[in-house]
């Protein structure tokens, strides 16, 4: 077993439990909005976990990534619901029945649970990076008392900025990497793992700043 | 397999590009945001150190208020008294009724002064006339009082009669203490002969302009005066504004914009 293989197999997937562990230390100050976050990456880890067990037992994994995707959209969805708190509310419920149906769709006509869900995951990635503009769009309307950095808030908005944002390139080839020799998927899922792993930092950051 | 490959290339370079990009972006924002952040508790800094300064001068206004009062009643009220307990202390009855009479005519005299001087400070105080007959009466009894010192002439044009009747009493008074202000600065500083006062109204707006054919300043306003702070602190009380023209040489001039609705 290589370095990287350890990287991208376990060493990645377990760092989800740094902001866990934050979360849970800061739970008291928890907005309800971060509850939906720590909810999210519970959920998060127990799919990486399943994850984990399956590939080890060389059972293919491709089917948890289609109804990963939906409840990922949900959780991220209703994050951002709370966060916004206005008229978008109905906007974004629909927007995730909407999205279930489509995932649905390209599960049983489309992408088989043999291949990964690269369209629906590519419009869920287009369509959170909306989400993270529309964030920055209403941040620099409102008047703003403290320092951005003091605002946990924002911190896990750019974490998904930048997962979404620098990951695009790989949720529209995941499924070519699957013809790529081992080494070549290493190298390439360690770079995206990299991303994974400054989103988990982002995240920690963001909840030890929920308070303000 | 070549081709596989090279796109595996290029999907690593667009997620290191793309965050390269998007940090950029973030830095930018965040560092415009503070920016932004820092102008804005920089201003509101300097709206507080001015709302002091106004604070200060409306505290060290009232104090000099007093001062002047403790010593007009010292100087003009006390010294009538203390010279009246004298005359009627140095009273004999005599037999000459001549005597007598003089010195009821003298003790006259005295509480007549008395009874003036307690006038002037009172009305000094508060004039009645603004009370009584509203702002242009008592703009126009100031006016008189001074024209009749020889210290200065003053003009008054009224063009809006109607407009001045429809104030409020804390608006007149602030107007009246605002023109005042005004003149005392003119006949201190600006050793001018003449001021005018022109009032009038357009646009449902009220304009009072004061102007005196003093030596007027160079540069701008001296904003330090206490004069100038109470003006302003005063106006800025009823929402009215100002704008001052002067020039060395060429008078001073200031201009009232109050909105009447």
């Amino acid at each position: 077993m290589s370095y990287l293989y350890i990287y991208v197999s376990y060493v990645i997937p377990l760092c989800i439990v740094i902001p866990i562990i934050i979360a849970l230390f800061r739970y008291r100050f928890l907005s309800f909005s971060f509850k939906v976050l720590l909810w999210f990456l519970l959920f998060s880890s127990v799919g990486n976990a399943i994850n984990i067990i399956l590939a080890n037992y060389h059972v293919a994994t491709t089917t948890l990534f289609h109804i990963y995707t939906i409840f990922e959209f949900a959780f991220i969805t209703w994050f951002y619901n709370i966060v916004f708190a206005e008229k978008s509310r109905y906007i974004l419920i629909a927007l995730v029945i909407i999205f279930t149906i489509l995932c649905v769709i390209n599960f049983f006509f489309i992408q088989s649970g043999a291949e990964v869900d690269t369209y629906t995951g590519t419009l869920e990635a287009v369509i959170i990076i909306g989400y993270t503009i529309l964030y920055f769009f209403k941040q620099s309307s409102n008047e703003q008392n403290i320092t951005w950095v003091q605002n946990g808030l924002n911190w896990i908005n750019i974490s998904f900025l930048i997962y979404y944002g620098c990951g695009l390139c790989m949720f529209i080839s995941t499924n070519y990497l699957s013809r790529a020799s081992q080494s070549v998927n290493l190298i390439v899922w360690s770079v995206f793992d990299t991303i994974l792993l400054i989103e988990y930092l982002l995240f920690a950051v963001g909840f030890y700043k929920c308070k303000t | 397999m070549q081709n596989v490959d090279n796109i595996y290339i290029l999907v690593i370079l667009g997620m290191v590009g793309s965050f390269l990009m998007v940090s950029s972006f973030i830095l930018l924002y965040v560092r415009n945001q503070n920016k932004i952040l820092k102008q804005r508790q920089q201003l509101q800094f300097k709206e507080i150190a001015h709302q002091k300064e106004l604070l200060q001068a409306i505290i060290e206004s009232q104090e000099a208020e007093r001062k002047r009062i403790g010593q007009d009643l010292h100087d003009d009220v006390g010294t009538a008294l203390s010279s009246l307990r004298l005359t009627i202390e140095m009273f004999q009855p005599g037999q000459v009724e001549a005597n007598n009479d003089k010195h009821i005519k003298v003790s006259k005299d005295i509480i007549d002064k008395v009874i003036k001087d307690v006038r002037h400070i009172s009305h000094s105080l508060s004039p009645p006339a603004l009370s009584y007959y509203g702002l242009a009466a008592a703009i126009e009894e100031k006016a008189s009082y001074i024209n009749n010192s020889g210290q200065l002439t003053i003009n008054i044009a009224n063009d809006a009669p109607d407009a001045i009747a429809t104030l409020s009493l804390a608006v007149s008074s602030a107007f009246y203490r605002v023109l005042e202000e005004l003149i005392n600065n003119t006949i201190k500083h600006a050793g001018a002969s003449q001021a005018n006062i022109i009032i009038s109204c357009a646009d449902n707006i009220l304009y009072i302009s004061y102007n005196d054919n003093g030596k007027g300043m160079s540069g701008s306003l001296p904003n330090t005066g206490m004069g100038m702070q109470n003006i302003e602190s005063r106006l800025a009380v009823i929402n009215a504004v100002y704008a001052v023209e002067t020039a060395a040489g060429q008078g001073f001039s200031l201009k009232i914009t109050y909105p009447l609705a």
